[in-house]
């Protein structure tokens, strides 16, 4: 097990903890910070198979999810604004 | 090089998983805001740039730098965002929470809902 | 030519804010960090406002992303007119402590956009 794996084993239990919380709640603004963590857990693991594969495509990707994952927030954040929590 | 990444991307999975933890621990959505999504936000900043040290290409040194800035203006943005939906919403304030200078600007939903709502 | 001449000469100005706020960032996420890992809560929590010399625009917008990118405080509304921040802090002990602290990061700041 190099720091490689370990590091994909860490970001799912991040992961994990970010669902529970998403399904937790109470309000839809823990939810959009949940999904906000889970993103960041994807986008490093994503990193990280990168490296264990060495396509230099995932490369593109993580940069598109980092500026999706911007726009997804602003939108849940009108989200929240508009809906009683 | 490898070492280099080595660190920095344990450093940053380390606070990756502070920040799912402290998202479960805290009381309210404003402390869990302030405190997690940030160490988040930096903890993939700082995988990030040691996926690019270890890959050690120009090509992955200037996407892994595009996609750190974007994440530096991304996370304190929607941080922001949230905040004040949420605020804006009534999310309820943690029970210790001493001042709240905010209210009054803002019209919520109910007002003090940091008290018993008086029945 | 002095919109080229302003920026270089502020450069010194312009590292020293990043590395204040690269100072301030590790330091708070050590202090979130802790907190998250010992049992118990030693936070107290209060959103305070904030009265700023910036001028709006610009210098507004960066300074209230610099106070929320630190974890533990979080600017929550701005009052468009006074350019004052409401934000919200982990660890509030007196207003004047709190103000101060802002204050330091906002001079580092106005020197370098100025």
């Amino acid at each position: 097990m190099n720091l490689i794996d370990l590091g994909l084993a860490v970001l799912a239990l991040s992961f994990a903890l970010g669902i529970i919380r998403a399904v937790r709640g109470p309000s839809v603004g823990d939810r959009a910070i949940a999904a906000d963590l889970c993103l960041y857990a994807i986008v490093g693991a994503i990193a990280l198979l990168t490296l264990r594969t060495t396509y230099d495509e995932f490369l593109d990707v993580i940069l598109i999810a980092t500026l999706l994952g911007f726009l997804a927030t602003i939108a849940l954040g009108a989200l929240v604004g508009r809906r009683d929590s | 090089m490898d070492l280099i990444g080595g660190l920095l991307i344990s450093l940053g999975v380390f606070l990756v998983l502070l920040a799912g933890i402290g998202l479960l621990r805290f009381p309210d959505v404003y402390i869990r805001s302030s405190a997690t999504t940030k160490a988040g936000g930096l903890g993939i900043a700082l995988v990030l740039a040691g996926t690019a040290f270890a890959m050690g290409t120009t090509e992955a040194a200037v996407k892994m730098g595009i996609a750190i800035v974007l994440q530096f203006i991304g996370a304190p943005v929607s941080g922001h965002v949230i905040g004040r939906a949420a605020y804006r919403a009534g999310a309820p304030l943690w029970d210790k929470t001493v001042v709240d200078e905010l209210q009054g600007f803002v019209e919520r939903p109910h007002e003090r809902p940091h008290e018993p709502p008086v029945r | 030519m002095n919109h080229v001449i302003g920026p270089v000469r502020r450069l010194p100005h312009i590292v020293w804010a990043l590395l204040v706020f690269l100072w301030a960032l590790a330091m708070s996420n050590v202090r979130v960090a802790w907190e998250i890992l010992t049992p118990g809560f030693s936070m107290t929590p209060a959103i305070i406002r904030v009265p700023t010399a910036t001028r709006g625009g610009w210098e507004t917008t960066l300074l209230a992303n610099m106070i929320t990118m630190t974890p533990g405080t979080l600017s929550l509304e701005v009052d468009e007119d006074t350019h004052d921040l409401y934000v919200h802090t982990l660890y509030y002990t007196s207003r004047e402590a709190f103000l101060a602290d802002i204050a330091r990061l906002e001079r580092t700041l106005l020197k370098a956009t100025r």
